[in-house]
């Protein structure tokens, strides 16, 4: 009895709107290992739809896409690996900008994922490179940056990575 | 799979969108932790925003516990006397440019700036070394130094040590327990050792009551910190425990001397991953023995590994023949210098000194790997052209943004 009754367990649908105004319907049990959205499904919000001001569709499809293979139980763990693998080879644009939806929308392990990324792509890089990345203007003068070069030249020393991706 | 999909994907991201990120200093620092330290250092000349955060002490803290449960060295320091001169040379374990190698140990000498200061003495804990420079008679000055960041801080001595004499100064510095680190400074007084420790946060010196009998010899300048306490061993002493919460000995079990001899014959001393590991050897064969782990409870010590290195000699046969080996009791043809207990890939290996060579023994796949090329000449020469570093020459490296 117990069986046949969990196999007609009714699905429960939410729909997720991207800033650009798109729509996405998710199965709610997927959806909620975004903590924000549990939270919201538990005080009653998830009747209409969902909106995420701070995510974008490109994103969003990403998001969507990571919560799927890691919610779902046919999936085995070297498909999830795969999968992650793949993930993080996005441009590091994009995986900022998941990091910065995986922080509003609190998936933890999508958040890890994401930091891991960004840092395993930008540790050789040079300060140059990580300004552009980042969208940075320096504001030290030459001469304070100097100082801080000289402490530990070792740091600046090696092969490091030019390029912006 | 979607109800509704308008506008479809859209196109690059705006740019706003990436100064998000760098304006979140959460997610920011959830970045930057994951960096290793030499990356860090660099991307402090990012902005004033980036710096700020990767100099504070609360991110330089988390980054050393997400560092510090890894486990691994990164090199080690070697610091020996030859006929009344020192030395001091970094070999880098885990690939790291053979520029960096001279550049910290030459930093190491430039924090006194004065020409004839020697370095007499090192102790490192954790990636923090204290070191202690010879500036000419009745003048020794100590600093706790970070070969990574650079960064160092003076040491006054303990109140009246001018009467005194400053025997070794052992450094404790745990980061999953605290950011502050601690010296305990063994003091020769009227015939017996006295025990002080400063801490690092206070800067106040607080004397132990405990006193050691000068008869006995111990390794107390390669005193090894573990869980609060600074432990030593003694080659015909009883081992010690101190505590520097109590300021008191606790107890600790020795090995036995063997019958017949006078004194223990110990090849290693140190801790890996919360484990003390001791190496006594007897007899002849230096190739093959036991390594002694102590009981977590500090009930006694047992074999926990048996190595042998007996094929060493097979891949060297110029350098480690037979011979040697029975020729030379004392001096050593291979000598371990580290042993890193790795949780994570479960096994443990052995860094072992040779004439021309470091070579790392993996526990677990029982393999032998060459890790890093020694210089001739650089090294000690003891024994004819057969020269190989002692334990307690070695001094474990970690790069750590810990601050000083």
């Amino acid at each position: 009895m117990a069986e046949a009754s969990s196999s007609i367990t009714e699905k429960f649908f939410l729909t997720l709107k991207s800033s650009d105004g798109d729509e996405f319907v998710l199965e709610e049990s997927i959806a909620i290992q975004s903590i924000t959205i549990k939270n919201m499904v538990e005080d009653g919000c998830s009747s209409s739809v969902i909106p995420l001001s701070k995510v974008d569709t490109e994103t969003l499809i990403k998001v969507i896409e990571y919560m799927k293979m890691h919610s779902s139980t046919s999936s085995n763990e070297e498909e999830i690996e795969n999968f992650d693998k793949k993930f993080v080879s996005n441009s590091i644009n994009t995986i900022l900008n998941i990091l910065e939806a995986a922080n509003f929308l609190d998936i933890n392990n999508l958040l890890e994922l994401c930091a891991e990324a960004v840092a395993n792509r930008i540790k050789n890089k040079t300060p140059e490179a990580v300004r552009k990345i980042f969208n940075i203007t320096s504001d030290f003068t030459p001469e304070e940056e100097a100082e801080i070069r000289n402490e530990t030249p070792w740091a600046f020393e090696g092969n490091l990575d030019h390029s912006l991706d | 799979m979607w109800r509704t999909y308008v506008n479809g994907i859209s196109g690059d991201a705006p740019a706003e969108f990436q100064t998000s990120v760098t304006g979140n200093t959460d997610l920011l620092t959830e970045i930057l932790l994951r960096l290793p330290p030499k990356s860090l250092l660099r991307f402090q000349t990012v902005c004033k925003d980036w710096f700020s955060i990767i100099s504070s002490q609360r991110f330089r803290l988390l980054h050393c516990r997400r560092k510090h449960s890894s486990g691994k060295v990164d090199g080690l320091f070697f610091c020996w006397w030859v006929y009344g001169n020192n030395h001091v040379d970094f070999i880098p374990i885990n690939g790291m440019p053979k520029k960096q190698m001279g550049m910290i140990p030459l930093a190491f000498k430039n924090i006194v700036k004065c020409t004839s200061s020697k370095i007499e003495s090192l102790h490192s804990c954790n990636g923090l070394f204290c070191i202690n420079f010879n500036l000419g008679v009745e003048n020794q000055v100590y600093y706790v130094y970070n070969p990574n960041t650079n960064q160092h801080r003076s040491i006054q001595l303990p109140a009246g040590t001018e009467l005194r004499q400053v025997i070794v100064m052992n450094l404790a510095f745990d980061p999953m327990v605290s950011d502050s680190y601690r010296l305990v400074c063994v003091i020769k007084s009227n015939g017996v050792y006295e025990f002080s420790v400063y801490s690092s946060e206070t800067g106040i010196w607080k004397d132990s009551k405990e006193i050691l009998d000068i008869k006995q010899e111990y390794f107390l300048a390669q005193g090894v910190f573990l869980n609060g306490c600074m432990h030593w061993v003694s080659e015909n002493g009883s081992f010690l425990r101190f505590e520097l919460d109590s300021l008191c000995f606790k107890m600790m079990p020795s090995t036995v001397i063997p019958n017949g001899m006078l004194k223990r014959n110990i090849r290693y001393f140190g801790q890996s991953s919360g484990h003390l590991h001791l190496i006594e050897v007897q007899g002849f064969s230096t190739m093959s023995f036991e390594v002694l782990e102590l009981e977590s409870d500090y009930s006694k010590w047992f074999v926990k590994y048996r190595v042998d290195l007996s094929s060493l000699r097979t891949m060297y046969p110029q350098m480690l023949s037979e011979e040697f080996d029975l020729v030379d009791v004392n001096r050593r043809t291979c000598n371990v210098v580290c042993v890193v207990v790795d949780d994570k890939e479960q096994t443990t290996r052995f860094l072992v000194s040779t004439p021309d060579v470091i070579i790392e023994y993996d526990s677990r796949c029982m393999i032998i790997k060459e890790v890093a090329i020694v210089e001739k000449g650089k090294i000690p020469v003891m024994w004819e052209d057969v020269s190989v570093f002692e334990w307690y020459d070695a001094h474990r490296y970690v790069e750590t943004m810990a601050c000083v």
